[in-house]
């Protein structure tokens, strides 16, 4: 009989060891791959906004819902829902123009920030009279709250006023 | 010697095996290089090899296609004016987030933007990172908020679907991607600048003579309109406006005509597509009538253009 306790006891053991590494597996770490994005409180645009993650930083992966990642983000003391549309499991590092760096970023692991296309070959390409970046500067200025969109679905009887 | 040749080898053989299960072949290489116990700058000459590796769309980061997706925009801005109208462009941009938030991607690095052009032709353009421009002329052809829906929801998809990167000659990507000259190198020297520059020029060339001249090709534009059903019926819209939508341009296009009917397959093949998809789909039997509300927004905000 104590034997068998004993065994009961070491299953319990080994399957509870099991699911805490199953869960240290599952907490993957991403990186922030759009400008700004909105952490919230809820996994829906309408949840409340708790703060906001940038272009590259890193976030620890908690749990993953219709689209919506859980996550905790240390950099910024933050925990809540992120979209997934703003999250990549590639490493965005500022280009330190070490080489490993630029190795890893070859390998595709990592995506180094500003290397190619970036801000410095815009300025370059606006002295070229046959783009109007005035118009696009314009456009990029137009902001629309999710507060407002959130709202606008309602009044028009369309999906998500309440998700 | 022949120790090392063998790790090298070996190196080499487990790496493949990476390249072979779909895995990145530049660090399986590293890795496995370091496990056969190839050292140092064996290592590094290894890896260095794999650099050459070609890259392809999915390797343009979304902050390079939202520098991308400006130049694409600012160079069909050079030659078309914004259509003046606070209201209708505020409008524009609602219905447009709300189906960005429905769609396979709600957030861009620089996030969606909707613009009226101020033109008769029937058209509408996406440049990639989501900075879409739609004809006054494409809009006259909707009657309800559903139809302008519905063509929004097509561009979105060009977006998510990274249509407009796809454009890009292979040839001008891995530039594109990693740069020109000293991959590590912060500052670019003068003339890497200006090789830079050139190669972005000839970038936006092949994204704007697609969406301008050429069109993309007809699978595309089918994947578009599928992805835009998934959208509208998420949202909360009338997918059914999609057919609608095209009957009405279908009716207006001019054969031979510079704007839609050049860059677009014709209407009733996408008719006959998007009826097709809409089949297998639990719609009410008939139309809803949209609410009322949402009648008399289109109307004034659309009404008279």
């Amino acid at each position: 009989m104590r034997r068998i306790t004993l065994i009961c006891i070491a299953l319990a053991a080994l399957s509870a060891f099991g699911a805490a590494s199953a869960a240290a597996a599952e907490a993957k770490a991403m990186s922030v791959t759009v400008k700004e994005t909105q952490v919230r409180a809820k996994p829906s645009y309408t949840g409340k906004i708790l703060g906001t993650g940038v272009y590259a930083d890193r976030v620890q992966i908690l749990e993953s819902k219709n689209g919506w990642s859980r996550i905790s983000m240390a950099s910024r003391k933050l925990e809540g829902w992120i979209n997934e549309s703003a999250l990549t499991s590639k490493k965005i590092v500022l280009s330190s123009g070490s080489g490993t760096v630029s190795q890893e970023a070859s390998s595709g692991d990592v995506a180094l920030a500003g290397k190619g296309f970036n801000e410095e070959i815009e300025s370059e390409n606006r002295k070229d009279s046959t783009y109007d970046y005035a118009a696009v500067d314009e456009l990029q200025k137009i902001t629309v709250a999710q507060e407002a969109v959130a709202a606008f679905l309602k009044a028009g009887g369309l999906s998500g006023g309440e998700e | 010697m022949k120790a090392r040749a063998f790790a090298v080898l070996a190196a080499f053989a487990i790496a493949s095996s990476f390249a072979a299960a779909g895995l990145d072949f530049g660090s399986a290489l590293k890795d496995a290089a370091g496990k056969a116990g190839v050292k140092g700058e064996d290592v590094e000459a290894v890896a260095g090899a794999a650099k050459a590796v070609a890259k392809s769309a999915e390797d343009i980061t979304p902050e390079q296609e939202f520098y991308i997706g400006r130049a694409v925009a600012a160079k069909l801005l050079s030659t078309r004016k914004p259509y003046v109208n606070k209201a209708a462009n505020e409008y524009l941009n609602l219905i447009g987030l709300a189906l960005a938030n429905f769609s396979a991607r709600p957030e861009t690095y620089g996030g969606y933007r909707f613009l009226i052009i101020d033109s008769d032709e029937i058209n509408a353009f996406a440049a990639p990172g989501g900075l879409v421009l739609v004809t006054r002329g494409l809009l006259r052809c909707a009657s309800s908020e559903d139809a302008v829906a519905a063509i929004v929801a097509h561009e979105i998809a060009h977006v998510t679907g990274s249509h407009g990167l796809k454009a890009i000659k292979k040839d001008r990507l891995t530039k594109a991607v990693v740069g020109v000259g000293v991959a590590a190198a912060q500052v670019l020297g003068s003339e890497e600048l200006s090789e830079q520059t050139s190669i972005f020029k000839d970038t936006i060339g092949d994204i704007t003579g697609t969406l301008v001249n050429s069109g993309y090709s007809r699978d595309l534009e089918f994947e578009a309109d599928a992805a835009a059903i998934e959208t509208l019926i998420a949202a909360g819209y009338d997918p059914r406006a999609l057919v609608e939508m095209l009957s009405a341009m279908k009716s207006r296009i001019k054969a031979g005509g510079m704007d839609f009917a050049k860059t677009h397959p014709d209407p009733k093949k996408r008719i006959e597509a998007v009826e097709k998809i809409l089949k297998k789909k639990k719609l009410p039997a008939t139309a809803s009538e949209a609410p009322a509300a949402r009648q008399a927004r289109f109307k004034a905000a659309l009404g008279s253009i």
